[in-house]
C-alpha cells in the first residue's frame, strides 16, 4: 500500500496532550454509546431522515413533483440500512453490540437445529473431555516437574555391573563415592525396601512403609522439614541414635498435628525412637513412606556386596562431567575392593527419568491416542459446520442481499462456532474432570505421582486452546464460502445447480476412517497382549486363595536364637489351618506380583561355577501346597528341615537351568554370598528338590532364578500369610485376624487380599490402557461411520435430481446403489490403506506394550480393517438404499 | 456496491474538516456546500459523508450538537473539536506538500 511515503515534518510539541485528550473523548462516547443505544439509534434515523427530506425539498424546489422528488431522493442516498450499518461500524462500540447480537442469533439458529447443535456438542465434549483427562494425567506423571528442588539437577546413580543389570549401591561403596566426588553438590542415599513396621505413638497402633535414610537426603532432594531437623552424619553411625522423622500425614494421623512432638518419644516395632522431624505434606519419593530412620549399617566388610541403597546426588554441573568422575570413582573402587567390586561401576540418570520409567511408553501412547482423537473430532466437526453451511446457504445469501456486509456475515459465522467451541469445551472440562476422577478411583494405582495429577491451569488452556482452534478453523471455511457465495445466483438457483464442492468432506471422511483404522488397530494390538498376559500361566493357581501382611516387631520376639519367632509363625499357620473351610495355609517371604516386595537378589554359586544373581524366598513347607506350584525333581521343604537339620534349600527351574545345566542339582551343594548377615562364613545349602517358575516380578517378566529356604533356617519377622479355602476365601477374613490375635493381640494383620485380586493388580495397567483405546476406537468407529453416512446421505439429496433423470432413462436401482456405495467404498478404502500403514509405524513405536504378540500381528490387522470395513459398507448402504428407492416421477415432478 | 467517488479516505476527511471549520454545519449542507464550491466536481455521496462524519466524530475531531434547521427542524449540527482544528491544520500541510510534489512530478516529466 505505501507505495509512496510522504515524509512528515510536523512538529509533535502536542501530540501526547492530544492523544490523552482524544482517548478520554472516545472513551466517554464509548460507554455513551453503549448506555445509549437505543438512543443513538433513533438520532441516526432521525439525521438520515433530515437528510431525505433536505433533498426533496431541494428536488421540489427545483420543480420536481413530491413524488418524484422522494424517489429520487431516496435513490440518491442508496440503502439507507446500509449507510446506517456502515455508521454504526464507525462507532467502535460495534463489535461488542454485534458480538451480542450475534450470539443471541447464533443461540436461536442452534434452537432451530437441535440435532446438529447436540451431534456438535457431544462430539467437542467427549473430544475435549478426553483430551483433558489425558492430558491432565500425562502432564501430572510425567511433564511436571518433581516435587523438589530444581529437579533438573537430580540424578539417581546405579551401581552398574558389567553384565547389564542395573541395581542398588552398596553402603560402603556410597559412602566412598559420597567422600570422594566432587561434581556433587551433595548425594544421599534411601533404602531400596520399604517395609511395613509396627508403629505405636499416641494414636492406634498401625503398620507403616517407612525407608531407611542417608543424612542430606532431604537437603539433597530440596525439601526442609515442617518441623525439627533431618538426619546428620552422627545418626548414620552402626548401632547410633534411635531417631525418626515422619511424613506430614503420620504426624496428623498420630499427633493430631501438635507442633510440640520433637523429642517426644514412640516406639517401632517395640523400639523406643526419638523423633526428631516432620516432612512437609504430600512428600513422595518413589512412592510414599510415612517414616524415615537413619541409614546406620553394619561395617563388616561383606557389606559391599549389599547393593540395597538408592543413591541420588544433586549435578554441580552436567551430568557427562559428573559421569566420568563416577567412572574414574568406580575403576578406583574395583581395584581397592577388587573382593567384592569386581564388575561394578556407578551410573548416573536424570531422577524424573527414574520416577516414571515404567509408565513412560504407556503414558506416551495415550498422548497419541489423544492426538488421533483430536484430529478425529476436528474432522467429524468440520464435516458436521459443512453441511450446516450448506444448509443455509440461501439464509446466507438473503441477508447479503438484504445489506449485510461480507465482514458482518463472516463474523456472524465465526462467532457461533465459537459460541459452539467454547461451550463444548467448558463441558468438555468438565467431563475432563470427572473422567480424571474416575480413573484416579479405578484406574491403576501403581501409577507413580498419578494421586497428584489435577486439573490445572496449564491443562485448562491446552483445553481451551483445542476448542477454540477447532471453532475458528472450521469456523473459517463455511464463513469463507459464505463471502464468496454470489448473491443472485443462490437465489435464482433455488438449489438446483447446487454447489459440488466435495473436495473437503471427502477428506475429512478419508482422515476419519484414517484415525478409526489406526485406533482400532491399536486397540486390537493391546486387547490382544491383554488376552496373552491373561492367559499367562503365574506357576501358582489363585483360585481361593486369602492372603495377609504380617509383620513382627523384631525387639518384641528377637531371642537371639530365633526360636520365639519361628514358634509364632508354626503356630500362626496351625490356628488358620484349624479355620473351618481353610484347607492348608502357609508363609512366604514375598508373595508373586504382589509388586512391593522384591528383595535384593543375592550371589549363588554351585561348585566350579559361575556366580548368579538369585532371589532368595523364605517358606514354610505348606507353601508349594496352597500356591499349587508343581514339583519337578527331588522333593519340597517339610516339617523335618529344622535349624538343627541340614540346610536344605528349593530351587526353581530356571535356576537349575542356568546354574546346573545339563546336571542332575539334586544334592548339590549352593553357595550364597550373605556377608552383611554376619555369618562368619558363606550359607551354604543342599539342593532338596526343584519346582516349577512362577512369575514373581510381573505377568509379562519371564521367570528369575529363585531358591527357597525353609522358614526354620531363615527365619524372618515379615511374611506374607497365604491360606487356601475351600469355601469364599474372603469370608473367612474374620477368623483369619481372630487367629492370628489370639496368639497376639498387638500384631496388626495387614490388608487382606485374594490372590485373584494380587493377579489383577498386575494387569491393572494393561488393563487400563487396553479399555481405553478400545473405548477411543469404539468411538471412532461410530464417529466415521456417522461421516460416511453424513456424506453419502449429503450427496443423494444434493443429486437427487440427476438420480432421477438417469433412473427415469433406465439405469436399474442397482446401479445407483453400486454408484453410492462404490463413492463410499473408494473413501473407505483410500482412509484404510493410510490408517493401516501409520498402524503398522505406530504399532513399533508402542511395542513395548505389547506381549506375546509381534507389533505386526495379522490377526490385530485384519480385524480390525474387517471391523471397519463393515461398519463402513452400513454406514454406506442405508443412503444408497434411500437413493435406490427414489420414485423418479416425484423427483422430476418436484422441481 | 460501488464506491461514490474516487476520493481517498484521507482526501474525503480533510474536505469535511474544512467545510465545518468555517461554521457548525449539518451533512446534507456539508455535501452541499463541498459541491458548490468545487463547482459540481467533488460530489460526495451520502453512503460516504455520513459513515465519515460518525467515524471522525468518533475519533475526537469532530463534534456534534442537534439545533434547528433552516427550516425549523431538528438537525445534527457538527462542528471541529479543539483537536479537530490542529488535525485539520496538518492535513492541509500534508495536502499541500503532496499534491505540490505531485504537480512538480507532472509538470517536470
Amino acid at each position: 500500500m505505501a507505495a509512496i511515503v510522504v515524509r512528515d515534518r510536523d512538529c509533535r510539541k502536542h501530540r501526547v496532550m492530544d492523544a490523552l485528550m482524544r482517548w478520554m473523548h472516545r472513551i466517554g462516547r464509548r460507554i455513551r454509546s453503549l448506555v445509549r443505544r437505543e438512543v443513538l439509534e433513533a438520532e441516526l434515523s432521525e439525521e438520515l431522515g433530515f437528510h431525505v427530506d433536505r433533498q426533496i425539498a431541494e428536488n421540489v424546489a427545483r420543480g420536481m413533483t413530491p413524488a418524484l422528488a422522494r424517489n429520487a431522493a431516496l435513490r440518491e442516498l442508496g440503502g439507507i440500512e446500509q449507510i446506517k450499518e456502515e455508521c454504526r461500524d464507525m462507532r467502535r462500540t460495534q463489535w461488542f453490540e454485534a458480538a451480542l447480537q450475534d450470539v443471541g442469533f447464533g443461540i436461536r439458529t442452534f434452537r432451530k437445529r437441535p440435532a446438529f447443535t447436540f451431534s456438535v456438542l457431544a462430539i467437542l465434549a467427549f473430544g475435549v473431555g478426553s483430551a483433558t483427562t489425558v492430558f491432565s494425567i500425562v502432564n501430572g506423571v510425567l511433564l511436571t516437574a518433581l516435587p523438589y528442588r530444581a529437579p533438573a539437577n537430580l540424578v539417581r546413580i546405579y551401581g552398574s555391573w558389567e553384565h547389564g543389570s542395573r541395581e542398588g549401591i552398596s553402603p560402603p561403596d556410597f559412602a566412598d563415592y559420597r567422600r570422594r566426588s566432587t561434581s556433587f553438590e551433595s548425594m544421599a542415599a534411601a533404602s531400596v525396601s520399604t517395609p511395613l513396621l509396627n508403629l505405636k505413638a499416641v494414636g492406634d497402633p498401625e503398620q507403616v512403609p517407612s525407608r531407611q535414610i542417608s543424612s542430606g537426603f532431604f537437603s539433597t532432594l530440596g525439601i526442609r522439614p515442617v518441623l525439627g531437623r533431618e538426619f546428620r552424619a552422627e545418626d548414620e553411625i552402626w548401632k547410633g541414635p534411635q531417631v525418626a522423622i515422619l511424613s506430614h500425614g503420620l504426624w496428623q494421623r498420630q499427633y493430631g498435628g501438635n507442633p510440640s512432638i520433637i523429642g517426644e518419644a514412640l516406639k517401632i516395632n517395640a523400639v523406643s525412637y526419638t523423633v526428631v522431624g516432620v516432612l512437609p505434606p504430600f512428600f513422595n519419593f518413589l512412592g510414599s513412606t510415612d517414616l524415615f530412620t537413619p541409614i546406620q549399617y553394619n561395617p563388616a566388610p561383606g557389606m559391599r556386596s549389599a547393593r540395597i541403597l538408592i543413591v541420588i546426588g544433586r549435578l554441580k554441573s552436567d551430568l557427562r562431567s559428573a559421569q566420568s568422575e563416577l567412572n574414574v570413582l568406580g575403576r578406583r573402587l574395583q581395584t581397592e575392593q577388587s573382593q567384592f567390586d569386581r564388575g561394578w561401576s556407578a551410573t548416573a540418570a536424570p531422577l524424573t527419568d527414574e520416577v516414571v520409567k515404567d509408565v513412560r511408553t504407556g503414558l506416551e501412547m495415550l498422548l497419541g491416542a489423544i492426538g488421533l482423537v483430536i484430529l478425529l473430532v476436528s474432522a467429524s466437526i468440520a464435516s458436521l459446520m459443512l453441511s450446516h453451511a450448506a444448509s443455509r446457504q440461501s439464509e446466507i445469501a438473503l441477508r447479503l442481499a438484504l445489506g449485510a456486509s461480507r465482514a458482518r456475515l463472516i463474523r456472524q459465522l465465526m462467532t457461533e462456532s465459537l459460541l459452539l467451541a467454547v461451550t463444548g469445551g467448558a463441558v468438555g472440562c468438565a467431563v475432563g474432570y470427572l473422567g480424571l476422577e474416575l480413573i484416579q478411583r479405578f484406574g491403576p494405582s501403581n501409577i507413580p505421582r498419578l494421586s497428584q495429577a489435577g486439573i490445572d491451569m496449564s491443562v485448562l488452556a491446552f483445553t481451551l486452546a483445542v476448542s477454540v482452534a477447532i471453532g475458528v478453523a472450521f469456523g473459517l471455511e463455511p464463513a469463507r464460502r459464505a463471502g464468496r457465495a454470489a448473491i443472485s445466483e443462490e437465489l435464482k438457483s433455488g438449489n438446483r445447480t447446487a454447489t459440488r464442492r466435495f473436495g473437503m468432506r471427502d477428506i475429512l471422511v478419508v482422515s476419519e476412517v484414517m484415525v478409526s483404522a489406526v485406533l482400532l488397530i491399536g486397540a486390537g494390538l493391546l486387547v490382544r497382549s491383554l488376552i496373552h498376559l491373561e492367559n499367562v500361566n503365574p506357576g501358582f493357581q489363585p483360585g481361593n486363595v486369602l492372603t495377609a501382611r504380617i509383620a513382627l516387631p523384631g525387639s518384641k520376639y528377637s531371642d537371639g536364637i530365633g526360636v520365639k519367632v519361628t514358634n509364632f509363625w508354626h503356630d500362626a499357620i496351625r490356628n488358620v489351618e484349624a479355620i473351618p473351610g481353610v484347607e492348608s495355609a502357609a508363609v512366604t517371604s514375598e508373595l508373586p506380583l504382589s509388586g512391593l516386595n522384591n528383595p535384593t537378589p543375592r550371589m549363588a554359586t554351585a561348585p566350579g561355577g559361575e556366580p548368579h544373581h538369585v532371589y532368595l524366598r523364605s517358606v514354610s513347607p505348606g507353601y508349594w501346597n496352597v500356591m499349587r506350584i508343581p514339583l519337578r525333581a527331588g522333593r519340597f521343604l517339610s516339617t523335618d528341615d529344622r535349624k538343627t537339620t541340614q540346610r536344605v534349600v528349593v530351587i526353581n527351574e530356571q535356576l537349575r537351568k542356568d546354574i546346573f545345566g545339563d546336571r542332575d542339582p539334586i544334592g548339590q551343594r549352593l553357595t550364597f554370598d550373605f556377608q552383611e548377615r554376619q555369618e562368619t562364613e558363606n550359607y551354604q545349602a543342599i539342593v532338596a528338590g526343584v519346582t516349577g517358575d512362577v512369575r514373581h516380578t510381573s505377568l509379562a517378566s519371564p521367570p528369575f532364578r529363585e531358591a527357597y529356604l525353609p522358614i526354620d533356617q531363615s527365619t524372618l519377622f515379615n511374611y506374607d500369610l497365604v491360606v487356601r479355602t475351600s469355601i469364599d476365601p474372603k469370608s473367612i477374613g474374620g477368623d483369619l485376624k481372630k487367629a492370628i490375635w489370639s496368639l497376639d493381640r498387638e500384631e496388626s494383620v495387614g490388608a487382606l487380599r485374594t490372590l485373584g485380586e494380587v493377579l489383577d493388580g498386575d494387569l491393572a495397567q494393561p488393563k487400563f490402557r487396553g479399555y481405553l483405546l478400545g473405548g477411543f476406537a469404539v468411538m471412532a468407529l461410530i464417529l466415521s461411520a456417522a461421516g460416511l453416512y453424513g456424506l453419502l446421505s449429503f450427496l443423494v439429496s444434493q443429486r437427487n435430481r440427476e438420480l432421477g433423470v438417469r433412473m427415469a432413462l433406465g439405469a436399474l436401482p442397482a446401479d445407483v446403489l453400486r454408484m453410492i456405495i462404490g463413492k463410499g467404498l473408494r473413501l473407505t478404502a483410500a482412509g484404510l490403506i493410510l490408517g493401516v500403514l501409520l498402524a503398522f509405524a505406530v504399532a513399533r513405536l508402542i511395542s513395548a506394550l505389547m506381549y506375546g504378540i509381534s507389533s505386526t500381528d495379522p490377526l490385530s490387522f485384519l480385524a480390525g480393517a474387517s471391523v471397519l470395513l463393515l461398519v463402513a459398507l452400513f454406514a454406506c448402504y442405508l443412503p444408497a438404499r434411500r437413493a435406490m428407492r427414489l420414485d423418479p416421477v416425484d423427483v422430476l415432478r418436484s422441481e | 456496491m460501488s464506491k461514490p467517488t474516487d476520493l481517498v479516505q484521507g482526501t474525503v476527511d480533510l474536505l469535511i474538516l474544512k467545510t465545518v471549520n468555517l461554521t457548525p454545519m449539518h451533512g446534507w449542507a456539508i455535501a452541499q456546500r463541498i459541491k458548490q464550491v468545487s463547482n459540481d466536481v467533488l460530489i460526495l455521496n451520502q453512503n460516504a459523508l455520513y459513515p465519515a462524519l460518525h467515524r471522525l466524530e468518533e475519533q475526537g475531531w469532530l463534534k456534534s450538537e442537534w439545533g434547528d434547521s433552516e427550516n425549523n427542524r431538528r438537525a445534527k449540527y457538527y462542528s471541529l473539536t479543539k483537536a479537530g482544528r490542529k488535525r485539520l491544520e496538518q492535513e492541509l500541510t500534508q495536502w499541500r506538500r503532496l499534491s505540490s510534489a505531485i504537480e512538480i512530478v507532472v509538470s517536470t516529466a
